[in-house]
């Protein structure tokens, strides 16, 4: 056989049988929970079939092991079906336990460990015919012989009818050209669940979800190039204007002149060009009217087109619960809890990715649930609860692009004085910190790494990862989660998530001179405040928006980049602040500007950047420039840790400042590179430094504070050094403070000059070192 | 039920008949196969040669497998990260995919000396791992002779960790190990806060 077709007809199978297997757990499942006849024979019904098609399925590509398996389980269901007997726990966990071994085995490529699946299922095989076996017996002898034949013997019969199908197909067979065009027969005979279904490979999916979220950011640089053209037929405009204002002037010059040679040639060129710009004009005002116009109807193209394949990538929550009843029985099982599973919302529908990515959150949650929540059905009793345990989980859709996933046990709770102490063991918060949480706060220690209040670690859970696990996950997906816990009285896990990925809002914003992009979900607030507003609590820094105190952090600062002086809007005194907000905490950062909000195209980085810190991914804007996406959460973290460290530095520079005394410098240079070189000279001196950017500036900060010294650099705009000093010298009240020159102006005539002017030293620049500076001005102050 | 039972065995006759016809294709391909090599093996490994493209990185001449080399880039504009280690210099934009660069000399802990004109990034990949390396300017492709590349001596001189190093080829090019380096795991960023 074309090995090529069998390959793809395998791929065909795995999805197949994956699909009855699972038919077949959850029905067995509903059996088990439902008391009702008719809808336990319509569950046996359904199990059957899937058993069957699952048998003439795997006999089709060869898998003889699972079709012998799925043989045994077809005569048990089929004994079942016609009430020859009941099925107790023991055999549908032996059933499970069968679909489960299927399933490991049609997932596997490892030979190795497909012969020990092999082993195992043959073994099960026997017990399932075992079982059943003599399950029929017991019936049949009580029923005193009612049948005649035993279950064996119904078994022969089932299997003489299948071999008569079989005969029947062969039959059809002979008719085919070919294997292939039978084993496609096969496959295709099978009716389509419904007939407006299609199959697709979800790999399929993911790349035309990924070409058309490429024709995003054509989309954007369409946008950008329309603004261009725009911009362009501005100029003309203007150039035009321009025109219009002198051509009657050149009229004049033209009817006037004489035709002579000399002025001819100027003035047809200048005719010339005139009709040149003209067209020109003309053209780019069609070329921008287009363009818009395309942009326009492009982008709304791309943004149906976007609309759809997201919700061709949505899929219903109850693609990723269908599992966890299962799940929940067998944990319960192993631990000898009862538990009972409620789920409700399944039919909302979320972007595949998110589907995928809470997998592991949700089996981490259940399995805290069923391990730390729920009691011991004994302990239950006594305290006056049902034995049986409940989980419910429930998923609701809330306003815009939110959903919220509650995970709600009544189990015992959590102990947050536990978590407090799990905390501080492993070193998370000091006991200090410990003391002044509040009791949420407390709780929210559960999702870090290692904490745990499960005294015992068991393989099911108490390593203290798993929340960890889900924390990490759920801020990955920009969402948030909360505890709700009581004592004796449950948990409550509440997660809210966005219900479909790939583009989100985003701020632009600049920090030390670059860009940097925060998810808008994010950031509850932009705004500006005046410095003076920004007050010192135990040397840290903080403001407060809406009677709020909150923190203040520089992001420069958090992310380590050179920090530039901070740009002051005029008047010199405010700053931009971005109130960030991730698991219900929030800080201000200073940035250097918001740029604005815009849609912004979410990449992620390649395998060499498996994780970073303070940034989660990037983003490409219209022009083509790629700009760091920042993670809200590691922020915040960072932004604590930061202020902690700085509380100290703080303390040091404190001491240190003793020794000169805070003298006030004030330092005047129109580079800002100056400016900040000679501001941190100065500083890590020990003196307090405030800078203006020429001798205008400089004159009204005399005005307004004192200072005990002043370095100016000479070359500036509006008033230079010169200037500058000998206006000091002529004010009164400013005329004993020393003034320091700093410049690249070595002349002795400009020594001269500075020195005429009242300048109490000359420093040149050429061999401008740090401690003649430092020299001169402790010889001054 | 007979019949269905003769009927598997006409079933599985047929196909043993026409594996055997494939398998004696494939001896036969096999044999011819054999037969148009060349005999002497032993000449066939020790002339054994690599094509290599080399480029320069400060004052040095390195090379580079071509097998490992996805595309050859021009460097415009690159954004740096920051809080990841010095030798990433940052990323960039390859028609919307996202290039991480890094800089070789100073992951081999070289002092960069001599002037550069960074302008050129080459573009490695292997199976699961890829990213571009600096370079000032692209020289050329040549294939050279493994059994001419000398080891070691040299190299403690260049100062490059021996591991990363192919050899050095006569005329004193760096021949670096594309494989090693991309299979490094001390090049992943993979930071916790």
């Amino acid at each position: 056989m074309d090995e090529n077709f069998f390959k793809k007809l395998l791929a065909t199978y795995k999805i197949e049988a994956q699909e009855h297997l699972q038919i077949i757990s959850s029905g067995l499942l509903g059996y088990e929970r439902s008391s009702d006849k008719i809808e336990k024979e319509t569950i046996i019904e359904e199990v059957y079939r899937a058993a069957h098609s699952l048998k003439g399925a795997s006999r089709a590509v060869n898998q003889y092991e699972i079709e012998s398996l799925c043989k045994g389980l077809e005569s048990t269901f089929s004994s079942l079906k016609k009430g020859e007997f009941t099925a107790g726990p023991g055999l549908l966990d032996i059933i499970l336990k069968a679909v489960d071994l299927i399933d490991s085995y049609i997932i596997t490529d490892d030979e190795e460990k497909k012969s020990g699946l092999k082993e195992e299922m043959s073994l099960v095989e026997n017990e399932i015919t075992n079982i059943s076996y003599s399950g029929a017996k017991k019936q049949d002898e009580r029923s005193k012989g009612k049948k005649s034949e035993g279950s064996s013997d119904a078994k022969d019969k089932k299997v003489e009818k299948e071999n008569e199908g079989y005969k029947e197909s062969k039959g059809y067979e002979e008719r085919s050209n070919s294997r292939e065009e039978q084993l496609l027969q096969r496959v295709s005979d099978r009716p389509l669940p419904t007939s407006d279904t299609v199959r697709i490979a979800v790999s399929k999916l993911d790349s035309i979800f990924l070409q058309a979220e490429q024709l995003i950011s054509i989309r954007l640089s369409s946008e950008q190039t329309a603004k261009v053209l725009n911009d362009l037929q501005a100029n003309f405009n203007l150039w035009k204007k321009e025109w219009t204002k002198v051509n009657s002037a050149f009229r004049k010059i033209k009817s006037q002149t004489d035709p002579s040679k000399n002025n001819k040639s100027l003035i047809s060129f200048l005719e010339w060009n005139n009709d040149f710009f003209t067209g020109l004009s003309e053209k780019v005002r069609k070329l921008s009217r287009d363009s818009g116009l395309n942009n326009r109807q492009f982008g709304q193209i791309v943004n149906e087109l976007m609309d759809d394949v997201k919700q061709v990538l949505m899929l219903p929550f109850s693609s990723l619960t269908d599992l966890f009843p299962k799940l929940v029985r067998d944990l319960s099982r192993d631990l000898n809890k009862e538990v009972e599973l409620n789920i409700s919302g399944m039919e909302i529908q979320a972007d595949r990715r998110i589907l995928e990515e809470m997998h592991d959150p949700f089996i981490h949650l259940i399995r805290n649930c069923i391990d730390h929540g729920i009691e011991m059905p004994a302990e239950r009793i006594r305290k006056g609860k049902d034995q049986k345990g409940r989980i419910d989980i429930s998923v609701s859709r809330l306003g815009g692009n939110k959903l919220e996933i509650i995970i709600e046990d009544d189990g015992r709770g959590i102990d947050s004085a536990k978590v407090k102490k799990s905390a501080v063991d492993h070193e998370i918060i000091t006991e200090d910190e410990a003391k002044g949480l509040q009791e949420h706060e407390a709780l929210m220690l559960i999702f870090n790494s290692g904490v745990s209040t499960s005294r015992t670690i068991t393989d099911i859970s108490g390593h203290g990862l798993g929340l960890a696990i889900v924390g990490e996950k759920v801020d990955k997906l920009g969402g948030s989660i909360k505890v709700e816990t009581k004592p004796d009285l449950g948990t409550k896990f509440i997660i809210q998530l966005p219900h479909s990925l790939a583009t989100f809002r985003g701020i632009l914003l600049s920090c030390s001179g670059r860009l940097f992009v925060l998810p808008a979900l994010n950031v509850e607030q932009v705004l500006k405040i005046k410095t003076g507003n920004i007050k010192t609590v135990e040397n840290k820094e903080t403001i407060t928006v809406n009677n709020i105190p909150v923190s203040l952090v520089y992001l420069s600062d958090v992310l380590e980049l050179h920090k530039k002086e901070p740009i002051y809007s005029n008047g010199g005194s405010f700053i931009n602040i971005i109130i960030l907000k991730s698991n219900e905490k929030r800080i201000a950062f200073v940035v250097d500007e918001v740029l604005y909000e815009q849609e912004i195209l979410i990449k992620p980085f390649n395998k060499q950047l498996a994780r970073l810190k303070n940034i989660s991914a990037v983003t490409i804007l219209g022009d083509g420039k790629v700009v760091p996406v920042l993670n809200p959460s590691d922020l915040i973290r960072s932004a604590e840790k930061y202020s902690a460290s700085e509380t100290l530095e703080h303390e040091e520079t404190i001491q240190r400042e003793e020794v000169p005394g805070s003298k006030n410098i004030l330092v005047v240079d129109d580079s800002i590179t100056s400016r900040m070189l000679l501001k941190d000279i100065l500083e890590s001196s020990g003196y307090n430094v405030k800078t203006a950017i020429d001798g205008i500036d400089a004159i009204t900060a005399l005005k307004v504070d004192s200072f005990d010294l002043v370095v100016s650099d000479i070359e500036m705009p509006r008033m230079d050094g010169f200037e500058f000093t000998r206006n000091v010298r002529n004010e009164q009240k400013l005329s004993s403070i020393p003034v320091v020159l700093v410049t690249a102006l070595s002349r002795k005539e400009d020594r001269e000059k500075g020195i005429d002017a009242g300048a109490n030293a000359y420093i040149v620049k050429s061999n401008f070192d740090q401690s003649n500076l430092l020299d001169t001005i402790k010889r001054l102050i | 039920m007979q019949k269905s039972d003769s009927d598997a065995k006409e079933n599985t006759g047929l196909k043993v008949n026409l594996e055997s016809t494939e398998e004696e294709k494939r001896i036969l391909k096999q044999r011819a196969f054999q037969l148009a090599k060349t005999p002497k093996r032993d000449k066939e490994e020790k002339g054994k040669t690599i094509e290599v493209l080399s480029f320069q990185l400060s004052s040095e001449i390195y090379g580079i497998e071509t097998s490992f080399i996805k595309e050859v880039l021009s460097l415009k504009e690159i954004t740096p990260l920051p809080l990841t280690p010095p030798f990433l210099k940052g990323i960039m934009n390859l028609r919307g995919e996202i290039v991480s660069v890094i800089d070789i000399r100073t992951f081999f802990d070289l002092t960069d000396s001599g002037i550069t004109d960074l302008n050129r990034v080459l573009y490695l990949y292997s199976e699961d791992m890829s990213f571009g390396i600096l370079a000032d300017k692209i020289l050329e492709v040549t294939s050279i002779q493994l059994s001419s590349l000398h080891s070691q001596g040299l190299l403690t001189i260049k100062g490059i960790r021996e591991e990363y190093l192919k050899g050095v080829s006569s005329s004193g090019m760096i021949i670096l190990d594309a494989a090693k380096i991309l299979a490094d795991k001390r090049l992943i960023i993979n930071e916790e806060l």
